[in-house]
């Protein structure tokens, strides 16, 4: 039909000993759509991240356009063309839509290689306009819509005009009208000769849009066909190895009185809608609908993870009071939750007490648990739930998904709920173990447990519910008799309806104001306004002139340019508590070069690099031995202090040279010289983290580590540059103070490293990395010596200057709480 | 259950192991444990004497110089003095390590604590096993020690700080005070006295700051303080900068004001850390003792007190090159305070 | 089977401790004087108290920098109460107590209903009850508590003879490991201990199973300063004064002990006797360098490349553990 594109053959795969891949093969031609298709677990995934460079195969051969590849990351792929987007794909949060899209794929840059933020934002608009979607794209993608992270993604890796793309589940949260945009993209490429890799559940959209079809199965490539000889069946028995037996598992248990009615149950942010349904003893009631019709929040909203805002539930006729997930716990409700990993399993925790954790109260007298009590519980899961594994004491992260989640299952069923809601419980759950799972759950309806049972599958729901409601777009869209209705008729009234969310249009004014909100810069310039308001009236005299300003500025020199380097660390997702020790030693170093001798500038250069190579050492080791920074800079806290009082030998370090003193002390047109390095500093800092590739990548990397990594961040570079960075500049301060104050002791730069990170706090840098400002920082600097100043001008008591600081931190960082808690409930 | 039990039976046998250890020691060590309060002075006859010395903190001009003095003082008289201290003035440090220094029998420990009550207890203890105790430089409680070696009395250098500054600033002068750590003994008796030696002689001058700075033991600190003080302070005609680390500090912040010659600054430190300021005009006089000296006559009283030559009531005993040293009660008196000016600053090498 | 047993975190530590303990006692004049090394551990007390709510707040991922602040404001409340409201002993005790007590609450609400990350509260806080401390005893040292008081930290349990010199077991280690004994049991045996964990393997999880994430992270936080106020009267007791710049730097000797003792920094996993023997080994080796005549100021330094080493150890401990399921 037409030229080879992409190939790769017998690609093997294994991950600690589990055989991911075995031989696999992939076959990609240029304009075409190619759909790949198997089971949770039949090495899909795998294969798109291998053939995208995200890791190697461990044997195997991928061809582009007839060259050998070896991609060593996703970046090397994209440069040769090969691009992918993944799954509800992992974003950047804290950045916004826009730089999320263009990040890996060229943000517009303007003279001196400097990031155009305005340009990106319309590039980036432009592009979303192109598949037919409009939204604001400088908004932070943690607040958008799964759907438009979706489109954002298609959209931004469409631009790049790739030769093979991969979408991999592109359609599990789109509504129609969104749907429709995608396909009208894909045959756009189809047409301009890109090989598309389709990758889907639903057999429905393979079956339209493909041209040829790709089966894996158990980490090997079944087979591939041309659409002409595909059916649905055919392609469904092709992936589960066997003919579908259609006959249901579902045993006929007698149905009881209501035990659970939900009546126009309605969440905050609108994700689900004036839900009314009941469910009675002994019933399985199938919850149908797609990713993104509200069935987990609703769920979620009963348990009391995120409060409902209207609507009643009770419980055999009690009204249930839902606050926490404990109380509806303690009512009679069970929740099992869709993400296995995140939201269930404790990895390395024991299978013992993985089961046993939701009933301890009751396995124990008082607060001790009863070791007997608690093993017969454990064995009483394995037994029941066929759990395969050595012993209970294994951890559960060593077993299989299926094994997991029946562990799971065992805690729910322990609690012995009136009502159980079961969120996939099957998914990411091989054959036998699903057989297994549906068996537990026909168990369970049978002791009078009345059961919800949330799937996207409809085959699943059909044959295990004895009711099947079906919601979309967070409604309840109609409820049907599986044994009666047809296949059809459920999905129909699943599929989104109306073309358009309803979504409520910010005016520009609340948008204005929604953003200076998010901006601390404007908040501390207020708070420094004040501050600094209140003071020029009270004390006009001493403290409104401008020498008292230059005096603030020069005291927040030294704490706001190291703190400009933890901010830059604490953004890419580390700390260092070391530096106001590395700050001493290097101090010391320098001085004691300088007195020997030495050049000035070349102590300088010294102090320089002995910072970075000192904070290289704490960087580096944290990443080499993989422990936290904290605990690496905690050590080095009383090692760098110790080996300065070494180096020092017990003396202080006086009268420095001129030429050395000169670097700090004095002043150009009567500003200090402390205040240009601070304000230099702190706008090289903002230009690196605004305007430059690599702080944006900084700021990516510290937002999530695991998305850096699929866009080809190398952790290793982006961590030792922000430790070289603080490094450096350590080492500037380490040469500033002693030159400005012309003596060494054995205690500078102690409690520096405090006073620098509150620095970064008070400016707004998140403490989990992702986001922080240099404008920021150096006002929080700013903030906190205005603050000694005034408290010194007004004579306050020394005795309690600490409070008003320590007050200071904690209402900085509360606010901000409070504001994003805010933003995100108005989103 | 085996399981639970393991580690604990682990922790079990290792203290086992640690008592069957020590009693084993214990054997070993029992045959030089022959000090006894009583039989103190003659067991210390026979072999070398091995003495103590702590400072507020190590790492610093002041103590470095005390150092010196009171190894010169060792070599002279024979013995061996060990002189260590906490890294920072921390009086727990300083417990903690006289605590060791206890086990290892010294004959005397001289020690200058930086929390007069704090030591006590543990000096006590010392004093119990027959280790003779000196305080230098800044007392415990009386009765936790055989002797204080004062370097000269409180009395004397908050009244001749406060002539110096009548003599600069007149007798209606305006002052604050810069003083180390505000929980700092010393600081604080200077201050009280100064306050009362004011009242009576000065009754003019004015404090304006009834708590003092604080520059905690950091130069740069009290440059700092003593900036903000001469914009808070606008009519400010004095300081007291009463450390020797405040007083370099604050003369730092005067010279960069230039305003050496509207306020008068003094105060104590060593003569090496305010050699330039001294000599270039900034301060004109300024308070301190001979530390090295101090030192030397430290460790002379500590080894007179352990072979019996010192004990309560004595007037006098041999002090070696220090001739201007009294006693008063169980305080020793190193004389009076000296006066650091441009004609004598260069004399000093501390 | 030695492989097996070598695996125990609490088994390298504790032939860490021989080692160092053997090293000392062929080296060290003196080390192995009981009735010293007994005396000396009194100064342990208050920091090991410290190191237990502290390794329950690291097993949920947490971090408390705030104890050493805590532990020197409520000795001040005490001191004041005691000398200048002439309040009883006894009162000013449970006054400190209580605020240190509701000084751990503060943590704990903050972090817990704002969900602001315990490492940036307890930074502010740090600064905020040290404010507090200096200044309501306007940084005045208070002393001359009564002799009741003072048997808290110079008071002696019981005492026995070896070889014909007598020892003395000081109540303060008693009280340690009593403190001990109690933190290992709700650790190990009580569903307390499980959820702490739980919450620090898997906080969304811990959420998901009903555990009442909220109201464990405020109790273990507020439970830190019930220890913090309770060391205080210790501490205060031991050094015989109140002081506003007490007990700077205790939180990370806290830290550094629960650290050395195996417990993991991101959480979930944690063990008491781990930071029992952690304490044991950095007090022995405070106390057999000083025993040596090593420099204060090297000591230090000893100290941050243990607590590297044993780090790195315990993480490639984990890792070959990790790979070899």
């Amino acid at each position: 039909m037409s030229e080879t594109l992409l190939q790769l053959t017998a690609i093997d795969k294994c991950f600690g000993g589990v055989t991911a891949l075995r031989e696999a093969r992939l076959h990609v031609r240029a304009g075409e759509v190619l759909g790949l298709v198997g089971e949770n677990g039949a090495g899909k995934s795998t294969l798109i991240n291998i053939a995208t460079g995200l890791f190697p195969a461990d044997s195997g051969v991928i061809l582009l356009e007839g060259k050998t590849m070896t991609f060593a990351n996703t970046q090397q792929a994209a440069a040769q063309g090969v691009m992918v987007v993944h799954q509800e794909a992992d974003l950047f949060a804290q950045l916004s839509i826009a730089e999320n899209m263009l990040l890996s794929r060229g943000l517009v840059r303007g003279p001196g290689g400097l990031i155009n933020w305005r340009k990106t934002n319309t590039e980036a608009e432009r592009l979303v306009a192109d598949l037919g979607e409009q939204f604001d794209v400088n908004q932070d993608a943690g607040s958008l819509t799964v759907a438009r992270r979706t489109m954002a993604e298609i959209a931004a890796a469409v631009s790049t005009s790739p030769k093979v793309l991969f979408l991999d589940e592109p359609t599990a949260s789109l509504t129609v009208k969104e749907i429709e945009n995608l396909f009208r993209q894909i045959a756009r490429l189809k047409a301009a000769g890109v090989g598309i890799v389709y990758v889907s559940h639903r057999l429905e959209e393979i079956l339209e849009l493909c041209d040829r079809v790709t089966i894996m199965r158990d980490g090997a490539t079944i087979e591939t066909r041309i659409k002409a000889d595909l059916t649905m069946d055919g392609i469904v028995s092709t992936m589960v190895g066997r003919e579908m037996t259609s006959s249901s598992v579902k045993r006929d248990v007698p149905i009881g009185d209501v035990r659970m009615a939900v009546d126009g149950l309605t969440a905050k942010d609108g994700s689900y809608t004036d839900i009314t349904f009941d469910v009675r003893a002994g019933e399985i009631l199938g919850l149908y609908g797609f990713v993104g019709a509200g069935r987990s929040e609703f769920a979620q909203g009963v348990f009391g993870i995120e409060k409902p805002v209207a609507g009643s539930v009770t419980i055999d006729g009690q009204p249930l009071k839902i606050k926490t997930p404990r109380q509806a716990v303690a009512q009679g409700l069970a929740y099992l939750p869709e993400d296995r990993l995140v939201q269930a399993v404790f990895r390395e925790h024991a299978l013992r007490t993985n089961g046993s954790v939701t009933v301890l109260p009751r396995l124990s007298t008082g607060t001790v648990i009863s070791n007997r009590k608690e093993h017969v519980l454990a064995r009483k899961i394995m037994e029941e739930m066929a759990v395969k594994a050595a012993n209970m004491e294994q951890p559960i992260g060593t077993l299989s998904g299926g094994n997991q989640q029946k562990v799971i299952f065992g805690r729910w069923a322990a609690t012995e709920p009136k009502v159980l809601i079961l969120d996939e419980p099957t998914r990411g759950v091989d054959v036998g173990a699903k057989a297994e799972i549906h068996k537990l759950i026909c168990d369970l309806a049978e002791r009078g447990t009345a059961i919800i049972l949330i799937s996207s599958e409809l085959p699943e729901v059909m044959a295990m519910s004895d009711r099947v409601v079906t919601l979309s777009e967070g409604r309840v869209t109609g409820t049907f008799n599986p044994r009666e209705d047809g296949e059809e008729a459920i999905a129909a009234a699943a599929v989104p309806r109306s073309a358009e969310k309803v979504v409520v249009a910010l005016s520009p004014l609340q948008r204005g104001l929604a953003r200076a909100l998010q901006m601390r810069e404007l908040g501390l310039i207020v708070f420094i306004g004040l501050l600094g308001g209140y003071m020029c009236l009270t004390n006009p005299d001493s403290f409104a002139n401008t020498n008292n300003f230059l005096d603030i500025l020069k005291n927040a020199a030294i704490p706001a340019i190291l703190a400009q380097g933890a901010m830059l660390i604490i953004c890419a997702g580390g700390i260092d508590i070391s530096v106001g020790s590395m700050m001493g030693f290097v101090g010391a170093c320098a001085a004691l070069a300088v007195t020997a001798g030495v050049p000035a500038p070349i102590c300088l250069a010294l102090a320089l690099v002995l910072g970075m190579a000192c904070s290289l050492l704490n960087g580096g080791l944290s990443l080499v031995a993989r422990i936290h920074p904290i605990i690496v800079t905690l050590a080095g806290l009383s090692i760098y202090r110790g080996v300065m009082r070494y180096a020092m030998d017990g003396k202080e370090i006086r009268h420095l040279p001129d030429a050395y003193r000169a670097i700090a002390d004095g002043a150009w047109l009567g500003v200090p010289k402390v205040c240009y390095y601070v304000i230099a500093i702190s706008f090289a800092v903002h230009i690196l983290l605004r305007y430059t590739l690599l702080g944006r990548q900084i700021l990516a990397l510290g937002n999530s580590e695991s998305a850096a990594r699929l866009i080809g961040l190398s952790k290793t570079k982006l961590t030792l540059f922000v430790f070289a960075c603080s490094g450096a500049l350590v080492g500037f301060c380490g040469v500033l103070k002693p030159a400005y104050y012309s003596s060494v002791q054995a205690n500078l730069g102690e409690g520096l490293e405090l006073q620098a990170i509150a620095a970064a706090v008070i400016g707004g840098t998140n403490i989990l990395g992702g986001r922080g400002s240099a404008l920021g920082t150096l006002l929080g600097a700013v903030l906190v010596a205005l603050l000694y100043n005034s408290l010194l001008l007004l004579e306050a008591s020394t005795y309690w200057q600490n409070i008003f600081v320590g007050g200071l931190i904690l209402l900085a960082v509360s606010v901000d709480a409070i504001v994003q808690r805010l933003r995100g409930s108005a989103a | 259950m085996m399981k639970k039990l393991f580690p604990w039976s682990i922790a079990g046998l290792g203290l086992a192991m640690v008592l069957a250890g020590c009693s084993g020691g214990g054997n070993g060590a029992a045959p030089d444990d022959g000090a006894s309060p009583a039989g103190d002075a003659g067991s210390a006859e026979g072999k070398e004497i091995k003495i103590g010395v702590m400072p507020k903190l190590v790492g610093i001009d002041y103590f470095n110089a005390a150092e010196k003095g009171a190894k010169a003082a060792g070599e002279a008289l024979g013995v061996t003095v060990d002189y260590d201290g906490p890294v920072e003035a921390d009086v727990t440090k300083q417990v903690q390590l006289i605590e060791t220094w206890i086990t290892r029998k010294y004959d005397a420990i001289c020690v200058a604590p930086n929390d007069p009550d704090a030591i006590s207890d543990v000096l006590n203890k010392a004093r119990k096993r027959g280790i003779k105790i000196i305080t230098w430089d800044t007392d415990s409680q009386p009765d936790a020690r055989d002797f204080f070696v004062n370097q000269a009395t409180s009395e004397g250098i908050a009244h001749s700080m406060m002539d110096i500054m009548a003599e600069g600033a007149g007798p209606e002068a305006k002052f604050i005070n810069i003083t180390g750590t505000l929980t700092a003994a010393n600081q604080n008796t200077w201050m009280d006295l100064m306050e009362t030696y004011r009242a009576e002689t000065y009754p003019g001058m004015v404090n304006l700051s009834e708590t003092p700075k604080e520059s905690g033991e950091d130069q740069a600190r009290a440059t700092q303080v003593a900036a903000d003080s001469l914009k808070t302070y606008p009519d400010l005609q004095g300081i007291f900068a009463l450390t020797s680390v405040a007083l370099p500090g604050a003369a730092e912040a005067l010279r960069k004001a230039g305003a050496a010659d509207k306020v008068v600054l003094t105060g104590l430190a060593t003569p090496k850390s305010m050699k330039e300021y001294v000599l270039d005009g900034t301060v004109d006089k300024f308070v301190l003792w001979n530390v090295p000296d101090l030192g030397y006559l430290t460790v002379h009283a500590a080894v007179a007190a352990v072979k019996g030559e010192l004990t309560e009531g004595a007037t006098t005993f041999n002090t070696g090159r220090i001739t201007t040293s009294r006693i008063e009660g169980s305080e020793i008196i190193l004389g009076d305070p000296l006066v650091f000016t441009k004609d004598n600053i260069e004399e000093f090498d501390y | 089977m030695i492989k097996k047993i070598l695996d125990k975190r609490e088994v390298v530590l504790f032939i860490v401790l021989c080692i160092l303990f053997t090293g000392f006692s062929m080296n060290t004049e003196y080390f192995l004087d009981l009735d010293s090394l007994l005396s000396y551990s009194r100064y342990w007390v208050a920091p090991g108290m410290l190191a237990i709510p502290m390794t329950f707040i690291i097993a949920t991922a947490g971090i408390d920098l705030s104890v050493g602040s805590i532990v020197a404001m409520c000795g001040i409340i005490l001191g004041v109460l005691y000398r200048d409201y002439q309040w009883p002993i006894a009162g000013a005790c449970a006054a400190a107590v209580l605020s240190g007590t509701a000084a751990g609450a503060v943590n704990g609400s903050v972090s817990s209903l704002l969900r602001i990350p315990p490492l940036v509260v307890t930074l502010a806080t740090m600064t905020l009850f040290r404010g507090v401390a200096f200044g309501i005893s306007k940084a005045d040292a208070i002393s001359n508590f009564p002799p009741a008081f003072k048997y808290l930290g110079h008071g002696d349990l019981f005492s026995f003879n070896l070889n014909g010199n007598p020892v003395f077991v000081p109540s303060a280690l008693g009280a340690l490991l009593v403190t001990v004994v109690i933190g290992a049991f709700i650790l190990r045996k009580t569903w307390i201990g499980r959820y702490t964990l739980a919450l620090g393997e898997n906080p969304v999880a811990a959420l998901y199973a009903a555990i009442p994430v909220h109201w464990l992270t405020f109790g273990i936080y507020t439970a830190c300063g019930f220890v913090g106020g309770v060391a205080s009267l210790f501490y205060t007791s031991v050094y015989g004064t109140a002081r506003a710049d007490a007990a700077m730097g205790l939180e990370l000797e806290a830290i550094a002990a629960v650290v050395i003792g195996g417990t993991r920094i991101s959480g979930g996993q944690a063990s008491v006797l781990g930071t029992l023997l952690g304490l044991l080994i950095i007090g022995i080796l405070k106390y057999g360098l000083d025993l040596s005549g090593v420099r204060s100021q090297y000591v230090v330094i000893i100290v941050g490349v243990l607590l590297i080493v044993t780090a790195v150890f315990n993480e490639w401990m984990a890792r070959r553990a990790g790979e070899s399921k």
